[in-house]
């Protein structure tokens, strides 16, 4: 504001910045034309130097995410195999301010949940020992395993905030196992009691509980 | 639950589920510098590494707040040595936090 109260020859608490440019709040000093800070800056080197701005805060008044989602299961009864159709997720964001990454983080926050819920575990033997030491072994969703995962956007946004952002990465996992484990439950009759509910567990359930089973 | 995919029959084997979940996200410190150069284009750089397209979130904060166009901001990623101290990209705070800080700055 200094800045463009030099250029225009006035006090700086006479001078606004809106849309991108100073403008004379001070109806007595006369009319004169909006200054663009493009225009601002380049005169800099002789009304006074950079224009710099810096900012060390520690940031409070964050806001908790929330996200509800549901998704659609098949298992293959045989092999205990647990299949995801359809995914849909929806979270409350604050405000996207990049709306397609935002959608980004919740397709992938579903992934993580998808990999914890269906097959992510460390085996180890009976010496102690991690078996399960290579992403081959250590089985993370990859691309052919799932379908396209509907991410919808709510926003309410943070009071807090002056954009009204909330955190977006890592509520959309929370719900992700329950969301799987449900509707396991209502493929298989069976309902699974610990993660990952990978198929020789669910094989193990389905088998125990044959005579109680429906849809099998 | 009005959505279309929630009305798709299901077939043998197939099962729905729905639930939900909440999660608290973290604050903490962030630092950045805003800075107009003499041809008017502006430079961010902050301290919080670039997971999930917080540079461009950046940006579009700065670019609104100043009222120039989004082309005009460049945005990067600094080290500790060379600004303030930022605390780590996790926890679902680098939007919140750092972009606090940028907007914060751009007000000045």
């Amino acid at each position: 504001m200094r800045a463009s109260g030099d250029d225009l020859g006035c006090a700086a608490r006479s001078c606004c910045l809106k849309e991108g440019a100073a403008h004379l709040t001070d109806a007595a000093l006369g009319d004169k034309s909006p200054l663009s800070l493009k225009d601002i800056a380049a005169k800099r080197a002789v009304t006074g130097g950079p224009i710099v701005a810096e900012v060390a805060l520690n940031a409070g008044g964050q806001a908790p995410g929330f996200s509800t989602q549901f998704c659609d299961v098949e298992v293959d009864p045989e092999t205990g195999a647990v299949k995801i159709l359809r995914y849909v997720a929806a979270q409350d964001v604050g405000r996207a301010i990049h709306p397609s990454y935002v959608e980004g983080q919740i397709q992938g926050g579903v992934v993580q949940g998808i990999g914890w819920a269906l097959n992510e575990t460390y085996v180890y033997s009976d010496k102690g020992l991690l078996e399960n030491t290579g992403f081959l072994d250590y089985r993370v969703p990859v691309a052919s395993d799932l379908p396209m995962i509907e991410a919808l956007i709510v926003e309410v946004p943070n009071p807090n905030h002056p954009f009204g952002v909330k955190g977006v990465g890592e509520v959309n996992i929370v719900p992700v196992m329950a969301a799987v484990a449900n509707a396991l439950r209502g493929a298989t009759g069976v309902r699974q009691h610990a993660l990952p509910m990978s198929p020789p567990v669910v094989l193990a359930a389905l088998d125990a509980h044959a005579d109680e089973v429906v849809g099998v | 639950m009005a959505h279309p995919a929630y009305k798709i029959p299901l077939g043998k084997n197939q099962g729905r589920g729905v639930a939900s979940g909440f999660w608290f996200n973290g604050g903490g410190e962030s630092a950045v510098t805003v800075h107009v150069s003499e041809d008017g284009s502006i430079g961010i750089a902050s301290g919080s590494m670039d997971v999930g397209g917080s540079r461009a979130s950046m940006a579009l904060m700065a670019a609104e707040t100043l009222g120039v166009p989004y082309d005009s901001v460049r945005s990067t990623v600094s080290d500790t040595a060379s600004i303030g101290y930022n605390h780590v990209t996790g926890g679902s705070r680098v939007t919140f936090a750092t972009g606090m800080a940028v907007v914060q700055a751009c007000e000045k």
